[in-house]
């Protein structure tokens, strides 16, 4: 286990920012931690690298108690902090060779391991220039090269992608997934569920500091799929198509919009071929077929009767 | 070790690119220094740096010696000397060899005598460091009374005795003889301005510290294995090293460009400016550490400053500033003012030219930032949450 918390309270005065959580992390998963602004994702965050005081609850990494082994620890963590964490004053390669060498790099190591994390976020071409001649991308990208040049065992990525371009977000989370490769367990906040969705093994929805869902993606769209929606696209259309596919098992709604028939079915009913079937039965050709799948955002809706992003 | 080592660099590296700030911190004191050093070019009054501290012994029972005792209590010499009465030559001796007074005056036995009889008679000062500012005043101030005294032997002889002498008239002459060793207006704000700028600099501290502590930046470090007490040691050496840099370009501008008499030992200098750095870094520190606030902690220290610079006489010398009572307070205002120990610290270093004036002032210095330093860490336990 890299790192496993057990009913972890953290308070701010009356505020109660992280209520109760549990939670354990595998090595070499994406673990995704996802909830709306001031969940509690980025507290919960700092608990774990010892930058917040907790009120109850305790937290392992590495197996390992964090008090007795801070250093040791820490040496083993990447970090992306929520809000830019690098030096405006400095370039490129010197915020790559500052934080390499709080982590212990030196010499030619340490060399080699800034061109690769330089490489790593393509900033190789910037290096010698100042971040604030950087685009937001840039300076995200940056933020995450001072996290990894020390191959570390676990990295944690605060919303890494907040506020940038849709190329500098595709090229930050192909190289999560190349890090994950590459031996490292990863925790990635986020409020986007279709990043989540994309790189994350396992996810926990938290919402105001407590875990509202958690699971593998499937189990968790599993948990609200309680209907399954097929829609159909004809070549043309029989009188008693509608009746008769309502005769079928588990359908609870038919309806034909033009040449589109949406059917909705209860959950795990397994009567796709027969509808098919059915179709098929009465010469009509398919030209499409479409299964809407449960998404993580109509997950949030439907646990908390709110959209994500509000 | 390493980590102190590369903090420190950074730390430099980084305010001195920041050039708003650099301008701020040496084009600014300079300019200061060139404006009011020339728009009130007058020279300082040697009272203005405090009295001259002299051994005094006369083995002479006679009229010369009873003029003299009677001219050193003359209000002007009071003014500039500080009279030590002894008992034996080698008392006044090792008195200067251990840097207690500046000079030693001494009269024979026979001067009196020797004087009726036409003789020559001279009377001696000892000092250990022959022209230094000090030792200066005091033969002025002899040289003053002998040159009256001289006359009035001289009119006496001729039976024309003037019995409205008075010596203390003598002493204006004494002032003018000794202006080339008095500090001009120039010297005098070149280091008043460079302890102020360099208390300015607390905002540094404030900053410096601030960033590591509070930002995201801090989070990021304080989550590396960096030792806190490395990042904190490597942080403030860089700031103060970064102070001191400043104020050595300050020093060495304003001695080659404007001429400013800096003394005899700009390493001295230094270690003053060094060790006012570390004031001023702990006292940005401390602020910012005691409110967690660093605009309430550079709000204080920007109402602090002046009033530090002023109580010390940086904008203007205080010499009985106000008259009576309030000349008084501020006597002993000024004593807890980190820039009236540096400047009392640099005058007595430019100006003595001993480092033993300077060092009580030095250690001064040390004493506060050390209490401004516990104090912090004492503040930083509490603030982790
Ligand atoms: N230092 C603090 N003092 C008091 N309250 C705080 C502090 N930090 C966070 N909070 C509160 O704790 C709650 C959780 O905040 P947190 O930053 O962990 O949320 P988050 O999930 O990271 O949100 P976001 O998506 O906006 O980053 C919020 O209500 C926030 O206002
Ligand atoms: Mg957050």
């Amino acid at each position: 286990m890299v790192v496993n918390i057990k009913n972890l309270v953290k308070r701010y005065n009356e505020l109660l920012a992280v209520d109760n959580v549990s939670l354990s992390i595998k090595e070499g998963e994406i673990f995704g931690l996802l909830g709306p602004n001031g969940a509690g994702k980025t507290t919960l965050i700092n608990t774990i690298l010892g930058l917040t005081r907790f009120d109850e609850g305790s937290i392992e990494i590495f197996e390992k108690d964090f008090k007795k082994h801070e250093y040791d620890i820490k040496k083993e963590i990447g970090i992306v902090p929520q809000d830019l964490a690098i030096f405006e004053d400095l370039t490129a390669y010197e915020n790559v060779d500052y934080f390499g060498r709080l982590y212990g790099l030196k010499g030619n190591l340490l060399k080699e391991r800034i061109e690769e994390a330089l490489n790593f976020t393509g900033l190789q071409e910037r290096k010698k220039d100042f971040p604030k001649k950087f685009s937001g991308g840039m300076k995200r990208r940056l933020n995450i090269a001072c996290a990894i040049m020390h191959h570390p065992k676990l990295i944690i990525m605060d919303e890494p992608t907040v506020g940038i371009d849709p190329q500098s977000r595709k090229m930050i989370l192909e190289s999560v997934k190349k890090l994950n490769k590459m031996g490292s367990t990863v925790i990635y906040t986020s409020h986007y569920m279709e990043e989540v969705e994309e790189i994350c093994s396992n996810i926990t929805i938290i919402d105001h500091g407590r875990i509202i869902a958690k699971g593998t993606k499937e189990e968790l769209k599993a948990m609200i799929a309680f209907e399954e929606r097929v829609t159909i696209q004809l070549s043309a259309i029989s009188f008693n198509l509608v009746d008769d596919i309502k005769k079928i098992d588990g359908v609870k709604e038919c309806l034909l919009q033009e040449n589109e028939l949406l059917v909705v079915s209860v959950r795990g009913a397994g009567n796709l071929s027969r509808i098919i079937d059915e179709v098929g039965g009465k010469g009509i050709e398919i030209k499409g077929l479409n299964i809407e799948k449960p998404t993580l955002e109509g997950i949030f809706l439907i646990l908390t009767g709110r959209s994500l992003r509000d | 070790m390493r980590n102190i080592i590369f903090t420190v660099y950074y730390t430099i590296l980084r305010y001195f690119r920041d050039k708003k700030t650099l301008v701020t911190m040496i084009v600014f004191p300079l300019v200061l220094i060139f404006i009011l050093g020339s728009a009130l070019s007058t020279a300082f009054t040697p009272s203005e740096m405090g009295k001259t501290k002299v051994a005094y012994l006369s083995l002479d029972k006679g009229g010369f010696t009873q003029a003299f005792e009677e001219f050193l209590q003359v209000e002007d010499v009071e003014e500039l000397l500080e009279v030590v009465e002894i008992e034996s030559y080698e008392e006044g001796v090792s008195l200067i060899s251990q840097q207690k007074v500046s000079g030693f005056i001494f009269i024979e036995e026979d001067h009196s005598l020797r004087l009726q009889e036409g003789k020559e008679a001279k009377v001696k000062i000892v000092s250990s460091r022959y022209g230094n500012f000090r030792s200066k005043v005091i033969a002025n101030v002899v040289e003053a009374f002998t040159n009256g005294s001289n006359a009035i032997a001289a009119t006496a002889t001729l039976g024309k005795m003037n019995p409205n002498y008075n010596p203390g008239n003598s002493i204006d002459y004494s002032t003018i003889s000794i202006k080339g060793r008095i500090p001009t207006s120039m010297d005098y704000y070149s280091v008043t301005m460079l302890a102020m700028i360099m208390m300015y600099g607390s905002s540094y501290g404030i900053y410096g510290i601030a960033q590591d502590y509070f930002d995201s930046i801090g989070s990021r470090i304080k989550a590396s294995p960096i030792r806190a007490y490395q990042l904190y040691i490597g942080k403030t050496l860089g700031i103060v090293l970064t102070l001191t840099l400043q104020a050595l370009i300050v020093v060495l501008f304003s001695k080659y460009a404007y001429g400013v008499n800096w003394g005899g030992s700009i390493g001295v200098i230094m270690l003053i400016c060094f060790s006012l750095a570390t004031l001023s870094t702990g006292l940005g520190v401390m602020l910012s550490m005691v409110t967690g606030d660093r605009r309430a902690a550079n709000n204080i220290s920007s109402i602090l400053v002046p009033v530090f610079t002023f109580i010390s006489g940086g904008y203007m010398p205080l010499s009985n500033f106000g008259g009576g009572k309030i000349a008084g307070l501020f006597d002993r205002l000024k004593l807890v003012s980190p820039n009236y120990l540096t400047q009392r610290a640099m005058f007595n270093q430019i100006f003595d030219g001993s480092l033993k004036g300077a060092e009580v002032f030095i250690m001064g210095l040390w004493a506060i930032s050390l209490m401004l330093f516990l104090t912090s860490i004492m503040a930083g336990r509490r603030q982790v949450q």
